[in-house]
């Protein structure tokens, strides 16, 4: 039997063998499980961390794309509100010029008309008056040459009459 | 299972029940008890009796228990990481999954209760729940030895022994007391210093919990009328049981009065308050 003088036996000598088996036990559970196997979670973990961080910025990259894309849409198709707009603008000239060309064209038209039948007129008028001098040159033929005078006067009124009349 | 063969697994149950019965029964003198249960408990408590010559010094049989049990693991350890280790996949298989639920549970625990600092207590829980689960699992198996006098023992738990607890209560308190002096030199020592009962407490916390185990354990065993049956039901669940709860309350103890210690000290409320005013300011 032995005692030490310690309660429960205790033994300093047998806690430092204690101490040591525990060390060992430590030192090469560290090295050969601990250590390989947290490794192994912390480089795992690091992986799928970068792949979420990678996904995730391929996410962002794709929403950013897809804004721009959205941005040009909206570009495009206020660019070609503008040009339907100019188009639009550009037929509604172009249209008021036919017109007015049109009313121009019609203008010079009825003018030309308008300064033909003038013409025509002062023609039958000229013509009318070489008739009328005539006339007045035939009854003045015929009074000279007729004894008459009141029936000579009575023919010319007659046939100034009849040549006012041809004339209108 | 059709009726036939759960027929057949009753009768041959009941067989091998019988077989067993007979055996405990006729060898049940053969076996020389050389003391006594009250003899047999004296000494689980005391040590006095049944020492082992270990290199030419006669310890007591835990001690023995801890050396089988560290080869038993670093051996287990040394296969895995030759064997199984380097075939790892990112997808785990089911062993994989349970090496890596083992180490994770302690490096997270270890994470939880001292978020500040955590990597060398990580390592160090995980040492000491490995230790005190396998160790208090390996009185299971009844491995025997020879004492000093020539006696055949069943070594018990390796934290069974007074010494075992003690150094495994003080080496706590050390590893707590050094997170302190990591993190908050004189203040950390201050703080652990403050906590003086804690080897003491964690030391014959475990001593105690692992010697009734074992005691009870033995009782049942050493009643020959008890030990068909029911050491299935006491040595086994029990022992798991036990060995599942010392390893965690040591480990969980050690990690948050590692993290008390090791939390660096909060600012002072007249800083605080002066810092609120400059800002407002």
């Amino acid at each position: 039997m032995v005692l030490t003088g310690l309660p429960l036996n205790i033994d300093f000598q047998q806690i430092l063998l204690h101490l040591a088996n525990f060390a060992i036990l430590f030192f090469g559970l560290y090295i050969l499980l601990y250590k390989p196997v947290k490794d192994f979670m912390d480089k795992r973990t690091a992986h799928y961390k970068n792949m979420d961080d990678e996904a995730n910025e391929k996410l962002a990259s794709a929403k950013k794309k897809e804004e721009e894309y959205q941005n040009k849409l909206k570009e495009v198709d206020d660019e070609i509100a503008g040009k339907k707009k100019e188009a639009s603008a550009e037929l509604d000239n172009m249209r008021v010029e036919k017109e007015k060309e049109a009313k121009e064209k019609a203008d010079k038209i009825v003018d030309d008309a308008r300064k033909e039948a003038e013409s025509v007129r002062a023609n039958i008028i000229n013509s009318a008056s070489k008739d009328i001098t005539d006339m007045v040159s035939k009854a003045a033929e015929k009074i000279f040459m007729s004894d008459d005078i009141e029936k000579a006067y009575d023919v010319f009124l007659e046939d100034a009459e009849r040549s006012v009349k041809d004339g209108e | 299972m059709s009726k036939k063969k759960r027929t057949t697994a009753i009768i041959l149950l009941i067989i091998i029940e019988i077989v067993l019965a007979a055996g405990i029964a006729f060898t049940n003198g053969a076996v020389e008890k050389h003391e006594t249960i009250k003899e047999m408990m004296r000494d689980a408590v005391l040590h006095e009796e049944n020492k082992i010559n270990l290199f030419g010094i006669a310890v007591n049989p835990s001690l023995v228990a801890g050396y089988v049990v560290t080869a038993v693991i670093l051996l287990f350890a040394l296969i895995v990481r030759i064997f199984v280790i380097p075939k790892f996949k990112n997808v785990p298989g089911k062993f994989q999954m349970i090496l890596e639920t083992w180490v994770g549970f302690f490096d997270n625990l270890a994470k939880t209760n001292s978020p500040h600092s955590n990597g060398f207590l990580g390592a160090y829980i995980f040492a000491t729940g490995t230790y005190v689960f396998t160790g208090t699992l390996f009185e299971l198996f009844g491995i025997q030895a020879i004492t000093t006098e020539g006696h055949s023992i069943s070594l018990p738990a390796p934290l069974a022994d007074i010494n075992g607890a003690i150094m495994m209560g003080c080496l706590s308190y050390l590893v707590i007391m050094s997170g302190g002096i990591m993190n908050n030199k004189l203040r950390g020592v201050g703080l652990t210093l403050k906590e003086f009962s804690l080897p003491l407490s964690m030391s014959f916390r475990l001593f105690g919990a692992l010697l009734s185990g074992m005691l009870v354990t033995e009782l049942i065993y050493f009643t020959l009328g008890l030990s068909i049956l029911l050491p299935v039901v006491v040595g086994v669940l029990f022992t798991l049981l036990h060995a599942l709860i010392q390893a965690y309350v040591l480990t969980l103890l050690t990690s948050i009065f590692y993290g008390e210690v090791s939390e660096p000290p909060k600012p002072k409320e007249k800083k605080q308050k002066k810092e609120q005013n400059e800002v407002l300011i």
